[in-house]
């Protein structure tokens, strides 16, 4: 009885330690970039950080919700704010393929000028990507970059 | 001769109509029931309304995806009077406007600083004083203008402001402070409470003031934290008020005029959820405490949660109403918050008139944690929100959302929930309901006082996560961790990216609760998933801030939903009349009034404001 029990707990801690390594990235350091020390002074001055910086948006939506911040007391510089947008559009933004213009799509998946055009020119031409796969299928995309950063692509 | 006595008739009697057809306060009137006495929109009529005229709609709004919980910048409740509509406008305007086209009657930019979250107050002013406008800015000032004009009035604090800083913040130069909603009016007083860091206990005090109206003093201070030999002082560590900044009375308040009494919401303690370091039952946190307006001197208080570590802070306003038992017209505050109990509170004593048990409630196991034996939960009416879930309880109907909740269950090696009051964990990860964001949250409640019905809208949406030992330097010993992904969307029991909860639906209702009986009368879902719509699951219920009025035509209105729609309900029965979407999510109250057109317009804020007619 008491065996069995702790064969189930076991086996209960493993289920959950296994889940957790899925999503290690939990204490991971936020990538360093121009714009991460004012992001770092303003926004923890009231919140921590992973409060916010663990969730990836898109930079309109970033722009709103670093002005919502604001508008609730965060106490800033314009050039900070400006700084801060620049960091979180960059390290912790989210972009949709289906809608941004290159400049965007090449600075968030950090890929080369002419592949985001092409991703751009492809989507005219052939209608909204409905997954990473077919992205994939664009001219010039590296899969295996576009993998690694699968986190950073929405579709919709 | 007759002539001339209709319009002298008319000229007394107007002011007194006019106030009644205005929206002259956040929630309408002092007590802050959100009814109106407008009846020319009615149940017959309601479905022909038509957008009248909008301002300040950011066309970046449209784009952003409501279900990430992106905080607009505005959460405003106008003020209406006289035909005058005084509202904030991001980034940082105050601006008036005519109320029947949407004019601009006069524009005061702020500068840096940024317009109010939540609206501005109007004070009709005094034999010597012209009418006010008063608003906090996110600087941290409180100001005040002349409603006509627009321009500060100078002999109101320094130049027309008041810096709520000083005093308060010397010790925090950083720290954000602000005043989070408008302030209310009492005789030649407005009362203001404050916003800052929530999530660590040092900062700022979160006080509550009084100002005088006419020259700005300070007229008196309540203390959130107790200090030493106020009531409740013993609720805390010795001396914990010297650095401790949260509670904050960062919600609405309301005031009983002729009993000289003002009642206020007051938010969670820091941390949100571990309290290792503020062992006690931690008055005033997520209480409402009556305080005696004209000396801020403590006359009850009534907590709702003890001890609090999930979030559930106190922010509706504290609405006033008679309730009738037995032929007896008892004069009650309904206090109603996150957890999910709705309390009616004898006025005077902030007795309970249904009895209240002091329930066994479950233990944290985290080190160092002392959670509350127990927890008040009211014999009715009944609670208003889910208060926990089985281990089975998945969302199913939809095959592609289905396994998305199935696989995210599995992940946190599955639904560990203990009912009411669950404490977040550090050995397993639990799911809580109701989550951070309730249950009921600032919305609050409306009242219709003829049909003796309290209106209330609230969500389904679980918190997610467990304690873990935080690095060594942080403020709290444990905070909580999502194994789903770092920052507050993950510790949301749902998919974050398209706002869809993972427990069976409804995932948002809105109900109606007789005073008098204690009983639910009605309740239907509130909103509905255009994703879920399309693939034939209707009427789910849609997560989001905001909460209802009411109208003598019988008609409820509220937006509220992050599927951008604004509805009306019939206020007997629940009965949908009406809807229509938004640019953006309406994460606010609505309110209505008489234009000097005769039309009774409707307008709810968006990204900005919209307002609604009959044709």
């Amino acid at each position: 009885m008491v065996t069995m029990t702790l064969k189930m707990i076991l086996v209960g801690a493993a289920a959950v330690a296994l889940s957790w390594t899925v999503t290690a990235s939990q204490q991971e350091a936020l990538p360093d970039g121009p714009g991460k020390e004012a992001m770092e002074r303003v926004c923890s001055a009231c919140h921590e950080l992973d409060i916010a910086a663990g969730t990836r948006h898109t930079r309109a939506e970033w722009r709103v919700l670093v002005e919502s911040m604001v508008s609730r007391g965060a106490r800033a510089t314009d050039e900070e704010i400006a700084a801060i947008n620049d960091y979180l559009g960059t390290y912790m933004a989210v972009v949709n393929v289906n809608k941004a213009a290159a400049p965007e799509i090449e600075a968030v998946l950090a890929i080369p000028k002419n592949v985001a055009e092409e991703i751009v020119r492809y989507r005219a031409e052939k209608g909204e990507f409905k997954d990473l796969e077919s992205l994939k299928n664009v001219p010039g995309v590296d899969a295996k970059v576009l993998e690694e950063r699968k986190d950073r692509v929405a579709f919709r | 001769m007759k002539i001339v006595r209709v319009i002298l008739l008319a000229a007394v009697v107007v002011p007194g109509l006019g106030a009644q057809t205005d929206w002259s306060a956040y929630g309408h009137d002092p007590g802050g029931q959100r009814y109106s006495p407008l009846t020319q929109i009615t149940t017959q009529n309601v479905s022909k309304l038509k957008l009248a005229w909008q301002f300040g709609i950011d066309p970046a709004a449209a784009d952003i995806n409501p279900a990430t919980q992106v905080l607009p910048s505005t959460e405003a409740v106008p003020i209406v009077v006289g035909g005058v509509l005084y509202t904030p406008i991001a980034p940082s305007s105050i601006l008036a406007l005519e109320s029947n086209t949407g004019r601009e009657v006069w524009r005061h930019e702020l500068g840096r600083a940024r317009a109010p979250t939540r609206g501005v107050t109007y004070w009709a002013g005094d034999r010597t004083s012209a009418p006010r406008i008063l608003a906090g800015t996110s600087d941290g000032r409180l100001i005040a203008l002349d409603a006509k004009t627009g321009k500060l009035v100078p002999g109101f604090g320094k130049e027309g402001a008041i810096d709520l800083r000083v005093g308060v913040t010397e010790k925090f130069p950083d720290a954000p402070y602000r005043m989070s909603s408008p302030g209310v009016i009492y005789r030649n007083l407005i009362i203001t409470g404050a916003a800052g860091k929530e999530g660590e206990p040092t900062g700022p005090a979160m006080d509550v003031r009084a100002w005088d109206l006419q020259s700005g003093k300070l007229v008196w201070t309540f203390h959130t934290i107790p200090h030493p030999g106020e009531a409740g002082y013993d609720t805390w560590p010795k001396d914990y008020w010297v650095t401790a900044g949260t509670p904050a009375h960062w919600g609405l308040a309301t005031v009983d005029e002729p009993r000289g009494l003002i009642f206020l919401p007051i938010g969670q303690p820091a941390g949100d959820y571990y309290g290792g370091a503020r062992k006690g039952q931690n008055l005033h946190s997520s209480s409402v405490v009556a305080l005696d307006a004209n000396t801020g001197k403590l006359r009850w208080h009534f907590q709702l949660t003890h001890h609090d570590v999930w979030d559930y802070d106190v922010t509706a306003a504290p609405a006033l109403m008679d309730v009738v038992q037995n032929g007896k017209t008892i004069p009650v505050v309904v206090a109603v918050s996150k957890p999910g109990y709705m309390f009616f509170l004898e006025r005077e004593t902030g007795k309970s008139i249904y009895p209240v048990e002091e329930r066994p409630m479950p233990q944290s196991d985290v080190p160092g944690e002392e959670t509350s034996p127990t927890q008040p939960i009211p014999s009715k009416p009944p609670a208003l929100a889910r208060t926990g879930i089985k281990a089975d309880e998945i969302f199913t109907g939809e095959p592609e959302h289905e396994k998305y909740c199935r696989d995210l269950v599995a992940k946190i090696g599955g639904i560990h929930n203990l009912g009411p009051y669950t404490p977040y964990s550090s050995k397993e990860v639990r799911i809580i309901f109701p989550g951070q964001q309730g249950g009921p949250n600032q919305g609050g409640v409306s009242i219709d006082p003829t049909l003796g019905y309290v209106f209330v809208n609230s969500r389904n949406l679980g918190g997610l996560g467990r304690l873990d030992k935080a690095p060594a330097g942080a403020q709290m010993d444990y905070s909580r961790v999502s194994p789903l992904g770092r920052g507050t969307l993950y510790a949301r029991f749902s998919d974050q990216a398209r706002g869809l909860p993972c427990q069976p639906t409804p995932w948002a209702e809105l109900m109606a609760v007789s005073a008098n009986t204690g009983d639910i009368v009605w309740r239907v879902p509130l909103g509905s998933m255009d994703v879920m719509e399309a693939k034939g699951v209707h009427n789910t219920g849609a997560t989001g801030q905001g909460g209802s009025i009411v109208t003598a035509g019988g008609v409820l209105f509220i937006a509220g939903t992050i599927d951008k729609r604004f509805r009306a309900f019939e206020s007997r029965t629940g009965k949908l009349l009406w809807e229509t979407k938004l640019d953006a999510p309406g994460h606010s109250n609505p309110l209505t009034y008489m234009g000097p057109d005769n039309k009774q317009y409707v307008v709810i804020v968006s990204s900005g404001v919209n307002a609604f007619a009959l044709e």
